[in-house]
């Protein structure tokens, strides 16, 4: 793979926008809702702000790369904007006037003038007619680091000038867009970038192998096994499209055939994110995501957690409820039984198998990945019997107490065990629900939905 | 018959003021206001307060009035006025005369909210005792290019007087006493439009300081018009007017434009087959899921009205299930519903005022009601689901 030819998970902005809008699989939709805001900007006197909403990793940067990249292929559309970007976690955002500072700097406005209502009308004289197209990743942050007064006085120059088309992003909604009382509430078109489909996911990866020039790979992905193989997958990614194109750089076909091989790469190029994402986390945090990832099942009670952490129930309670909010974990209740007891689970699958792979312990995430990759097999219809024909395999080859009390919560759950259901870990729970159940939901693991809040 | 022009959905952005549906009956009393003075605008948020303000800015405009617009929204005065006198310097009939204001000057002129009204501020040039009064120099500048009038919007007033008030215990009712000293002075061919959202009881302990002014109401949209705003959404989206999911649409959100727009734009995002649209079912579910902040409704009765809060949930259980009511008939029924300790009468009638002030209530003709039908169904749903 060439330097020019390398894709650029974390920095879409930092690719060839052509080759990002190429590789574009999904997001059809969204890019022409986004390109008739620009045209009706353009063209009338309307501000339809958009705020992308998805958590890292679903693809929000790509989204903006490839609409500002559509939008700079209509020369006479650009022509009446001026796209100016504000630094991508709010670094240095101290105040709106550094907001309007930048934009003054960004449009060459010369001696920027000190008052902000000053600095706005220079700002625009020098659109001279043009729409600003303000570019805010993480909005979110942006807005915490102007505070509520400058949020107000941000609305009040969008509002009262005209000049301004908002097309944000943040990884969650937030009380600053939501709220009733808050300047900005109910004033973007918040779109949610949905995590991809198997079948996207397939797609990604053999535009990825294209443009990788990856002959053998792409090849592979063609076949029956390489579908399935990636079908196998798509329940550990999530549909995130990080994890595709981070996967696409370290694949080979034999890997991926096998499956876990292809597995054990991918924690092992994820481990530098992950690792960022849980220091980010405060102490008591950290220790019950790490408790979900090690713990007897993947998804545990609040009595559970504080019984292996150490931690009081009501802190684990208080905790949990903020990675919930965070969507760091997914909370589950019986149907029928005690709705007091949830049962807590990591959201991200590849989250929870990157702690125990950082401790060595491979057998759990080698189980998973063979249970899928068997269940998904071509040529399998997929139901309960198929699902036992799988974990059968997984007890004749043998594994450590983790697996065999993975396996027998599966088998618990094909024997109709709600309880065990509910602990059966996201990635597997296409084995123990019904296919046409699942039908439009996609993978039941959830990474383009994982973490959202560092 | 017009053909129909496809409008593209904005979600609580700026509107293009061709693009407003509906709304002439109010931009006619602002217009007729204005001949008189002024007017003050007041809805619940999202209720498209600022795209009339906008429309009558552009009609105004092309009447030949001139017109000053600024926006409130912003907690400080200094900010405040620095933007009005940005908005001065940057119009184009008042521009020139600010540029002659200032040669009576030396150094730096400022504007300022100073005693009785808005004035330029700075040291008079030798021998020079120049106007200070803003609004008479605009007035003046107004007259000079030939305009009817001279009119000032000021948007989002009751934000910076509650923000104010929040700083320091009576500024915020200063600032809204000199904009009626403003518009209360002996000032030919001026006026001035206010606007605001929250409920300026909030922000000033006077009973009414705009009450001066004609208060001009900005609800739902009449059932034609808001049919015809989903039409023009669904077309621009869909390629297709689709008349009877419009309707189900405008009839389901009460005829809210911020709701219809929301609900056009969730069907674009769902790629959903319209012609089959549960649109109901989006609306609850949006109400359950509490997307437009609807549960807001009720979190801040106990902020709005400490120690009363059982009686508003009952005033509002009560609307949420009948029609309308007077203020007697509200106070009998509740009368049993608080055994030990009966609100009287004149209490109720208090607390309804308020809450007809903070857009839960509208009165006419003696009866109470609910400000929209929306109301009613946020609230039925919110109460089944949170008790």
């Amino acid at each position: 793979m060439t330097s020019a030819e390398r894709s650029r998970p974390y920095t879409p902005q930092r690719e060839d926008p052509a080759a990002l809008a190429a590789r574009t699989v999904g997001r059809e939709r969204l890019l022409a809702s986004l390109q008739r805001s620009f045209r009706s900007a353009a063209t009338k006197a309307n501000r339809n702000h958009t705020l992308l909403v998805g958590p890292r990793g679903s693809g929000k940067s790509h989204v903006i790369e490839v609409a500002l990249y559509a939008l700079r292929q209509d020369a006479a559309l650009a022509s009446r904007f001026a796209v100016v970007r504000l630094p991508e976690d709010a670094m240095g955002l101290v105040g709106i006037e550094r907001v309007t500072a930048l934009v003054c700097a960004d449009l060459g406005v010369r001696s920027p003038p000190a008052s902000l209502a000053a600095q706005q009308q220079a700002i625009h004289v020098a659109l001279d007619g043009r729409v600003l197209l303000l570019v805010a990743e993480n909005l979110d942050r942006v807005m915490r680091a102007l505070g509520p007064g400058g949020q107000r006085d941000l609305r009040s120059w969008v509002e009262t000038s005209g000049d301004v088309l908002l097309l944000a992003s943040t990884p969650l909604l937030f009380a600053g867009v939501q709220d009733r009382d808050k300047p900005w509430y109910g004033a973007f078109a918040t779109i949610a970038v949905p995590p991809l489909t198997p079948r996207e996911g397939h797609e990604l990866l053999l535009r990825l192998a294209g443009q990788h020039g990856d002959s053998a790979l792409a090849e592979h992905l063609r076949t029956p096994r390489g579908r399935a193989r990636v079908r196998a997958l798509a329940e550990l990614t999530g549909g995130s499209p990080r994890v595709w194109t981070i996967l696409s750089g370290c694949v080979t076909p034999e890997s991926l055939d096998a499956l876990v091989p292809a597995v054990h790469e991918l924690l092992e190029e994820l481990v530098p994110a992950y690792q960022q994402l849980l220091w980010d986390l405060p102490p008591g945090e950290q220790v019950v995501v790490e408790a979900l990832s090690t713990g007897r099942h993947a998804a545990l009670t609040v009595s559970e957690l504080a019984a292996a952490t150490g931690i009081g129930q009501p802190q684990v309670s208080k905790i949990v409820r903020g990675l919930a909010a965070n969507r760091w974990v997914v909370a589950d209740k019986l149907p029928s039984g005690d709705q007091r007891r949830t049962w807590y689970q990591l959201r991200e699958p590849l989250l929870r198998h990157h702690v125990a792979y950082r401790a060595g312990e491979l057998g759990v995430v080698t189980l998973v990945a063979s249970l899928l990759r068997e269940y998904f097999e071509v040529g399998r219809a997929r139901g309960p019997a198929t699902a036992r024909a799988a974990v059968r395999l997984g007890t004749e080859v043998g594994t450590d107490d983790a697996g065999a009390g993975l396996l027998a919560t599966v088998t618990a759950a094909l024997d109709g065990s709600a309880e065990a259901h509910l602990r059966v870990p996201l990635e597997l729970r296409a084995l123990v629900e019904e296919p046409s159940a699942r039908a439009g939901r996609g993978p039941a693991a959830a990474g383009g939905e994982g973490p959202g809040a560092a | 018959m017009s053909v129909l022009q496809p409008i593209e959905p904005v979600l609580g952005g700026v509107v293009d003021p061709d693009d407003l549906v509906g709304r002439r009956d109010e931009l006619r009393r602002l217009e007729r206001a204005v001949a008189h003075g002024g007017a003050y605008l007041v809805g619940d948020r999202r209720m498209g307060k600022t795209s009339v303000l906008r429309k009558a800015r552009r009609e105004l405009e092309a009447s030949g009035h001139v017109v000053l617009y600024v926006s409130a929204e912003t907690d400080t005065l200094r900010k405040f006025e620095d933007a009005v006198a940005e908005a001065i310097r940057a119009h184009p009939v008042l521009g020139p005369s600010w540029r002659t204001w200032r040669r009576s000057f030396e150094g730096e002129v400022t504007l300022g909210f100073l005693g009785q009204s808005l004035r330029l501020q700075g040291a008079a040039s030798r021998g020079a005792d120049p106007e200070r009064d803003v609004f008479v120099l605009c007035a003046r500048a107004a007259e000079r290019a030939g305009a009817p009038s001279f009119v000032l919007i000021v948007d989002e007033v009751a934000q910076l007087a509650f923000h104010l008030a929040a700083q320091e215990p009576g500024a915020g009712a200063e600032f809204l006493r000199t904009l009626r000293r403003l518009r209360q002075a002996e000032r030919p061919r001026t006026a001035i439009v206010l606007a605001g959202s929250v409920g300026l009881h909030h922000a000033v302990a006077e009973k009414d300081p705009l009450n001066d002014l004609p208060r001009i109401e900005i609800g739902p949209l009449p059932p034609a018009e808001a049919d015809e705003l989903a039409q023009r959404l669904l077309l621009a989206v869909f390629g297709d007017p689709h008349p009877e999911v419009a309707s189900r649409i405008a009839r389901a959100v009460a005829g809210i434009p911020y709701y219809i727009h929301s609900l056009v734009g969730t069907l674009d995002q769902r790629g959903a087959d319209v012609a089959s649209a549960d649109v109901d079912g989006l609306v609850d579910q949006s109400l359950d899921e509490n997307t437009w902040d609807t549960d807001h409704y009720y979190d801040r009765i106990a902020k709005y009205y400490p120690g009363e809060e059982a009686l508003v949930v009952a005033v509002l259980d009560e609307l949420s299930h009948r029609e309308a009511a007077t203020r007697d008939e509200l106070a009998a029924t509740l009368r049993n519903q608080f055994f030990e300790d009966p609100p009287g009468v004149a209490a109720v009638g208090e607390v309804l005022n308020r809450m007809r002030l903070d857009n839960y209530l509208t009165y006419a003709d003696g009866d109470y009601r609910l400000e929209t039908a929306l109301l009613g169904r946020i609230w039925t749903r919110l109460r089944r689901r949170r008790g």
